[in-house]
This record gives structure tokens, sequence and C-alpha cells, in this order.
């Protein structure tokens, strides 16, 4: 499965872009497909590992402590993973944003991307570093958001396995 | 489960189809007793204390454990959750039985950790924590505790602190321990009885013998065949013998 998954990561969806705009039409359908696509492979690869590495004696001392599988998912696994998933979220974030700007390469009519492709055509410098800074402001929002919800989530995740 | 001793055997264990990691164990635990393993790094004592455990499920041999009863085992290095609190720690150790809060708060109480009881692991000192991991391994009122070098890293008043309440424990409600270390030190404040593990690459025999003082101890030693580890055994367990 994960063969699989390694072969579909390496094939950019700009390359088959033509192919989305046949299955979804131009619009957000087609938008929300290269996002997708572009980042839905590396998610499952980083998702994969953060579970992979799961600190085996937690599991041990949950299993001796007689706990059924259900309730080591809740109250091992998770909690566990949490940050670490947090993580992951916060860098594929930032490829998200990529792939919005070749989305909207075709078909769009407005939003970020549609503004750099335009600018970029009619060699508009300024409105290029509008959505220059506008992509990064959002981008940093988005990340300290993601950073302050993984801090209050997990405050045991800074005070202990980063220290490690 | 309390006023049965426990048969531990193991034959010919290996992972798989892979080396063999233990070759022979054979030894009793009698109510009331700690049992001390000892034996280098390597040796196999993790794997046995796991196999006996039932951790391990890959492993391949005989393994049979007769009445081991409620097991409850302290991990090197780990004592506790550190996404719970204190408390949580003890109510998710409790296995559900019953939600005893009462024991919970006597645990808290005897360990001193009453105050501490909705505060986060990572805000303990290291002699608290391994104290919640005491409580936490013996809230469940085990019969059999399965110490793997548990109190390897802490410093010696808190060792003495710590291995004094889980000794009380097993010796005031007849339960039964093996603990296993590479420590003489930890062996002889904990022990009753002494295992020694005589190893040879990835395969292990274990001789079972009573050494009812730290002299007994030295005997048994003398008799170790691996002559590095034999030496290092006896010039630690000479200068302990001194100092005490």
């Amino acid at each position: 499965m994960l063969s699989t998954n390694a072969f579909l990561r390496y094939i950019p969806p700009a390359a088959y872009a033509v192919l989305l705009v046949g299955a979804f039409g131009v619009g957000e359908g087609y938008k929300i497909a290269v996002i997708f696509f572009g980042i839905i492979f590396f998610l499952i690869t980083m998702i994969v590992d953060v579970f992979d590495g799961i600190d085996q004696r937690y599991l041990d001392m949950a299993r001796l402590d007689g706990r059924r599988w259900g309730e080591i998912v809740c109250y091992v696994i998770i909690p566990w993973s949490l940050p670490r998933l947090i993580d992951v979220g916060r860098i594929n974030l930032g490829a998200a944003w990529t792939f919005l700007v070749i989305g909207e390469m075709v078909g769009a009519s407005s939003g970020l991307g549609y503004l750099i492709v335009v600018s970029q055509r009619f060699s508009q410098i300024a409105d290029i570093y509008w959505a220059m800074a506008a992509f990064g402001f959002i981008g940093w929002f988005l990340d300290s958001l993601l950073k302050y919800l993984s801090r209050a989530l997990s405050p045991w995740f800074y005070a202990v396995a980063l220290k490690q | 489960m309390s006023g049965a001793s426990v048969h531990v055997l193991l034959v010919d264990l290996r992972f798989d189809d892979g080396p063999r990691v233990i070759k022979h164990a054979d030894f009793i635990v009698e109510d009331g007793e700690i049992l001390g393993i000892m034996g280098p790094s390597g040796s196999g004592k993790t794997t046995l204390l796991r196999a006996i455990g039932g951790l391990e499920d890959k492993i391949n041999g005989l393994c049979r454990i007769e009445r081991p009863g409620k097991i409850g085992m302290m991990f090197q290095d780990y004592d506790c959750f550190p996404w719970m609190s204190v408390r949580g720690n003890l109510e998710f150790s409790s296995r559900g039985t019953k939600t005893d809060t009462a024991r919970q708060i006597e645990l808290l109480s005897r360990f001193g950790l009453l105050k501490w009881a909705e505060a986060w692991p990572w805000q303990l000192s290291g002699g608290m924590r391994k104290r919640l991991g005491v409580a936490r391994c013996i809230v469940a009122d085990p019969d059999l505790l399965l110490l793997d070098e548990p109190f390897g890293s802490l410093d010696y008043r808190t060792k003495l602190e710590v291995s004094d309440v889980t000794v009380k424990y097993v010796k005031q409600n007849r339960k039964k321990a093996i603990l296993v270390s590479h420590s003489v030190d930890d062996l002889m404040m904990l022990a009753d009885r002494a295992v020694i593990s005589q190893t040879t690459p990835l395969s292990l025999e274990f001789k079972c013998e009573r050494s009812e003082s730290s002299a007994g101890m030295l005997d048994i030693l003398e008799r170790l065949e691996d002559a590095k580890f034999r030496h290092e055994l006896i010039s630690l367990t000479t200068k302990l013998i001194g100092a005490a």
C-alpha cells in the first residue's frame, strides 16, 4: 500500500491538471482536487510515520494496566500522537498554499493565486508583492494558530518530549 | 492470589526464527519475596521480564508462568503517562475494576503526592515522579511486580526512599516481585534472593541460588563463569559490604 503511495506521491498534480479539469470542471471542485492530490500522499506517509514511531513502552504500560484496545487508542495513542499530527498539519498547510496557486492558474476569476498569475502576465510587480505578503501573513497566522492549539492541547509534549 | 508461589519456566525463547534470546530460566518466587535477577547488558533480562508479563507477542519457545495473578510492571525510565495528571495516572491504572477513589487518595497521601494530585507529572521532581510510578504500579493491587531496573537513574537517597515503599508493599501484603538489574547495589538493597545470569552470545542460562546475606551473595558471584563480569561484580559487592 505504501509503495503505491510512494509512486503516486512523486506525480505532481500540475502534470495531470488537465485530467482534473476534465473530471471536476473549472471551478472550486478543481481547486480542491489539486490541493487534495497535492498533499494527500505526503500526509499519508507522514501520518503513518507518526503512528509507527509511537513509544512501545506506553502501549506496554497500558496493556499491563489491563486496558482494552479501544481505551489504548483513546487514552494513549491519540494523546501521544496529537502534537505530532498537528506538526504534520503545519508542514502540509504550507504545501497546500503552493497547490492553491497552481489550482487558481486555470479557470479562476478571483483569489490570491489568480491575482499572482494575472499580475505576472501583465507585469504588475506591486500586486505580486501584495499577494506574496498576503500569503505570508495568512500562512503565519494559521501556523501560529496551530502552534497555539498544540501547546494548549498537549502541554506535556513541550515540557517532556522535546527535552529528551 | 496471595498465598501461592509463582513458578517461571522459560526454555529456548527466540523471536520468530531469530537467534535464541533465552536458553533456560527456571525459578520460583515465593510469597512476600523479591527475587533479584542480575546479568550483564544484553543478556536478556528485560526480555525475560517482558515474557513473564506477556508483552512479547512474537516470541517462540516454552513460556510457562504458573499462578502469576495480576501483574504490575515498572519500566526503566518510564514511570507514568506524561499527558495524564497525577490522579489521572492512578485512575487509568486502576484497571477500571472499581473506581476506588479512597484507595487512590490513600496511596497519594502515603506517597506524599496528595498536594500534587492535579499536577502534571512533568511538574514533579524525579523522586516524586518515581513514587508516582510505584503508586501507579500498585494501585490495582497486583500479585506479581516486575521491576525492570526501576531505580537506575535516581540519586541514592531517593532510591532508598522509593525502594522502601516497594519492599513494604511486597512484604506487608505478601506479594511477589522480580527485580532485574545489572547493579549489585539495587539487588542488595531490595532482593531477598539472587539469580545470576551467565551469558554466552545471545543465549542465557539462569542459575537459581539463595543468598541469605551479602557474604552469601559473594559466594554465588565467585562461581560465575564469565571472568570479566565476575571480577566487576565481586569488586563492587566487596566495596558495598565494606561500606555497610
